[in-house]
């Protein structure tokens, strides 16, 4: 149990982490990798108490709702039209 | 036409929010179609969080492979353009797919049913996605002057001054009358697979299709636009899901 509430701490902090990097824009690419960690500690937490039956603390369901929230505000900030992008990209690989 | 719109003094890109609410929708969509095959609500969730983290380290990772020779060309600015910018959609597609498959690996749960009831979500999302292209300008249609041309004004991306045909729109409507059907199949099919390959089959006909109705610059290979290229080969692998051999694969050798 200890190393998940370690676990919450760290996802809840990263999730916080992520929600004030959007506030500057060259941080948001660290913002999102903050919101990524986060978010993986969080399912963890998640996943091993509905298969070992304990119900997660507060802080890990807080740390899965701020690191999903911090991940959709850093990528509304940094997603472009991805598929134009996306074709140029191949299209020089290619080429 | 409207690529930014502007809340209080930051400038966010429609395409952005556009994704975000079909990234949303299809969420939301994922409740009642994982009741077809008895998937949690959670684990049909968390197999999306893990299918979007994939996509992002996917698209990202591919963009520094394809601009590798750029960014150790200009390192000063190399930092700057990959915290900024840059990302690879098929990267993002194949990243994806893999952050879902890694999911459904370490929880031991069957990656197949996963993937069809992720179908119509994702083909929603692009619906939406597809309307943000249409407000961005970008992916536009060739010079046309029938009903639903569309006319941008001057300074947009896209040629102002004549009509385009609205390729994003056409691409868009079907998307969402595809996430419909894509419904229906999923009900009623019995072929685990099944509603996979038919979201591939359909979605990179029409893909192929609509590539001759859009005049925005991209890559070519050979006759084929890089798009219709990659549209045949998502057609191709459509066509095995539906003979369901990537799910004999799947159970001979990677299912737990």
């Amino acid at each position: 149990m200890e190393q998940y509430n370690n676990k919450a701490i760290a996802s809840l902090v990263l999730g916080i982490v992520s929600l004030v990097s959007i506030v500057w824009s060259y941080f948001t690419i660290i913002g999102i990798i903050c919101a990524i960690v986060g978010l993986i500690f969080a399912i963890q937490i998640r996943k091993a108490g509905e298969l070992e039956g304990f119900r997660p603390n507060s802080m890990a369901t807080a740390g899965l709702v701020l690191n999903i929230i911090g991940l959709a505000l850093c990528a509304i900030v940094l997603i472009a039209c991805v598929a134009c992008v996306g074709l140029l990209g191949t299209a020089a690989m290619f080429s | 036409m409207h690529p930014i719109i502007h809340i209080f003094d930051y400038a966010i890109p429609t395409f952005g929010i556009m994704f975000l609410i079909g990234t949303g929708c299809g969420f939301l969509l994922a409740i009642p179609a994982a009741k077809k095959y008895q998937i949690a609500t959670m684990d049909a969730m968390f197999f999306g969080l893990f299918g979007i983290i994939g996509g992002i380290i996917g698209a990202k990772l591919l963009y520094i492979i394809v601009d590798l020779p750029n960014l150790i060309a200009s390192p000063e600015t190399a930092l700057i353009r990959l915290a900024t910018g840059g990302a690879v959609f098929y990267g993002g597609l194949i990243g994806g797919i893999m952050g879902g498959y890694f999911y459904t690996h370490i929880y031991h749960l069957d990656a197949i049913h996963f993937f069809d009831i992720a179908v119509p979500c994702l083909a929603l999302a692009q619906a939406f996605g597809r309307i943000g292209c249409f407000f961005n300008g970008c992916c536009y249609g060739i010079p046309y002057e029938g009903p639903g041309a569309v006319h941008y004004p001057v300074g947009a991306y896209p040629p102002s001054g004549i009509g385009l045909f609205p390729a994003q729109l056409s691409e868009s409507a079907f998307l969402l009358v595809l996430t419909l059907l894509l419904m229906a199949v999923l009900w009623r099919s019995n072929t685990p697979g099944f509603t996979s390959g038919f979201y591939l089959v359909a979605s990179g006909l029409f893909r192929f299709i609509n590539e001759f109705f859009r005049a925005d610059p991209r890559g070519a290979i050979g006759f084929l636009s890089t798009s219709q290229f990659i549209s045949l080969l998502i057609i191709g692998l459509g066509i095995l899901f539906m003979l369901k051999i990537p799910q004999w694969v799947y159970e001979k050798h990677l299912k737990n």
